[in-house]
């Protein structure tokens, strides 16, 4: 317990242990609890009939009680901890933004890589076959997250962080480009690399070893 | 690239490449670790899957881990098929969890435990299809296969090396989902991903980047001179997670600390290691070696005594337990980084912490012993060691 007392113009240190500070009355604010403590009070109380941990935006698509691709419910993982199955994260979209939002620290949406597969399959978004695959990544989610990013960016420079700054920067102007080809018609300049190749099943003969 | 078939010859009998005491930073920086989590698409979470949907992600990722190039030879263990003792080396050498040399679970330390539903029932659990694959002769990198996810990429590396680390596991994570060399490397993997939330996981902690960073430090001189708990509050203040030398639940063994991110959601991995390598740790740095100096400056006899006494100990000693090794072990590793003692090199000391642990004792010394007869043998081999009778 580190406390500064100023008093009469005058200021005074002391350095005691969290013993010694309550006995002497001094106040100790509680630890922050971690992302885990977090997660784990918000399913505790959510589990206990309690009012809801966060207020956010109804239930999108996550008014079902069970995740269509496993057919665990939220109950299920509010006692667990543990979702089921990546549809899960649809399933229950609604529920778990806030409480994400909370255990990252206000992050709502994934800033950073993406498959390389998905990431082709936006580039050549304009058409052709891998026009499916990137139906799933929907422009407005690249929209929040640059705006998610233009946000630390502008913290970072306010903190004179310019190294940080530098990287976001980086980053920000990937996804720009990644945005600018999406809206690029048809067979643009910008879609000049090509797709990821279709995948085949590949042979199977040649390769090394089968386990142990 | 070749698959040693098992643990045989002289696997695992030597210490660890990030115990070597090697890369920057290594007078406080012990090891840094990158890992990443991924699923696959189209198959529940461990915790949800049945036996069949386990053996199937355990085929596909075998294949493709063992045939793709990841390190110039991969040796690929059946955890569910190891002995206790080679998946308790394993654990030591931090190539697997210790959930993982248990069996899944459905829950992890410090979550809330997993319900009658999700877990596997007890007993069965050890037999539960799950996996690794490491790399040789270095062991830096390690796949866990049916971990809390499907796989649990990470690598290893001594001192304060998380670029390196994240590059090379980077790399291992593009070759999994890439195309490879006709007849070459099996089917190529379909991480389940969202536009949203990104590497989508069991757990909703990991979930975005899928990235955990971490950096094993030994801060004696900082707790020498009562100001640990300063940056403990730091650290967590900054949403940090602070650990023992065991890992997740763990209390600090002999002041070696782990500091990890939590955060994975929101932030991108180029931001997150730049917080870690850059801004957090060389703080953390600077105030351990700021102490060191104090210590050896003002403090210099107590120092002294709390080394020699230490070294005296291990020099002595006829019983020693891990736990006891470890704190002394610390003691004389600041005692040789400050100067103090000059007749042991760093890096004996740094491999000692390692080969006393159980199942490495018994590794060296070549066969099954009880507790007791373990003490006793770890007292032996560390007197011998610090050149003692």
């Amino acid at each position: 317990m580190h406390e500064v007392m100023i008093s009469g113009g005058k200021s005074m240190e002391r350095h005691l242990c969290e013993r010694c500070a309550a006995a002497a009355g001094v106040q100790i604010q509680p630890q922050p609890p971690g992302v885990t403590q977090i997660l784990s009070q918000l399913m505790k109380g959510a589990a206990a009939g309690g009012p809801p941990a966060e207020k956010g935006p109804p239930p999108q698509g996550g008014a079902a009680s069970a995740c269509g691709g496993c057919g665990l419910s939220f109950a299920q993982f509010r006692q667990a901890g543990m979702l089921g199955c990546p549809q899960c994260y649809s399933s229950f979209e609604g529920q778990l933004g806030p409480l994400l939002s909370r255990a990252h620290e206000g992050g709502t949406h994934h800033v950073g890589k993406v498959p390389r597969s998905i990431e082709l399959a936006r580039l050549a978004s304009g058409g052709g076959a891998s026009a499916a695959r990137a139906e799933a990544a929907p422009q407005t989610d690249e929209r929040a997250r640059a705006a998610l990013l233009r946000k630390q960016l502008a913290e970072a420079v306010a903190a004179e962080n310019y190294e940080r700054a530098a990287l976001l920067r980086d980053e920000l102007q990937k996804l720009e480009a990644l945005l600018r080809s999406a809206t690029a018609p048809t067979g643009a300049p910008s879609l000049a690399r090509p797709p990821r190749a279709t995948r085949k099943p590949k042979p199977e003969q040649g390769e090394e070893g089968s386990g142990r | 690239m070749s698959q040693p078939g098992g643990f045989g010859g002289e696997l695992f009998r030597g210490g660890a490449e990030w115990l070597s005491g090697r890369g920057a930073e290594s007078d406080v920086v012990i090891s840094s670790r990158v890992r990443l989590a991924r699923n696959l698409a189209g198959f529940p979470f461990v915790c949800r899957a049945n036996r069949l949907q386990r053996q199937a992600v355990l085929d596909l990722t075998r294949q493709r881990l063992t045939t793709t190039g990841i390190a110039d030879r991969v040796l690929w263990v059946d955890v569910h098929r190891a002995g206790p003792l080679e998946r308790t080396l394993m654990v030591e050498r931090h190539l697997i969890s210790k959930e993982h040399a248990r069996g899944p679970t459905g829950g992890t330390a410090g979550q809330a435990p997993a319900s009658a539903a999700l877990a596997a029932p007890a007993g069965e659990a050890a037999a539960e299809p799950r996996g690794v694959a490491i790399s040789l002769p270095d062991e830096s990198l390690s796949v866990m296969v049916n971990e809390e996810d499907h796989l649990r990429l990470q690598v290893v590396r001594p001192g304060l090396e998380l670029s390196r680390a994240f590059a090379e596991v980077n790399r291992v994570d593009d070759l999994l989902e890439g195309e490879t060399a006709p007849g070459r490397g099996g089917k190529p993997l379909e991480f389940a991903f969202s536009p949203r939330f990104g590497y989508l996981t069991a757990c909703p902690t990991n979930v975005g980047t899928g990235i955990r960073v971490s950096v094993m430090l030994h801060l004696p001189a900082l707790k020498l001179v009562g100001e640990m708990d300063k940056v403990r509050r730091a650290t967590r203040d900054m949403g940090l997670a602070v650990r023992g030398y065991y890992g997740e639940g763990s209390e600090a063994a002999g002041e070696f600390y782990q500091i990890s991110n939590q955060t994975t959601l929101g932030k991108p991995e180029a931001v997150i290691l730049h917080e870690f390598e850059r801004e957090i740790i060389p703080q953390v740095i600077q105030y351990e070696r700021a102490s060191r100096r104090i210590l050896l400056d003002k403090r210099r006899r107590m120092l002294e005594d709390k080394v020699f006494r230490s070294l005296g100990l291990l020099r002595g000693a006829r019983l020693l337990t891990p736990e006891e090794s470890i704190v002394l072990l610390s003691d004389v590793r600041l005692g040789v980084l400050a100067g103090l003692v000059t007749d042991i090199e760093l890096a004996t000391v740094n491999q000692l912490i390692l080969l006393t642990q159980p199942a490495h004792l018994q590794r060296v010394i070549g066969h099954d012993m009880d507790q007791g007869e373990r003490r006793e043998a770890r007292a032996d081999f560390v007197r011998r060691a610090m050149g003692a009778a």
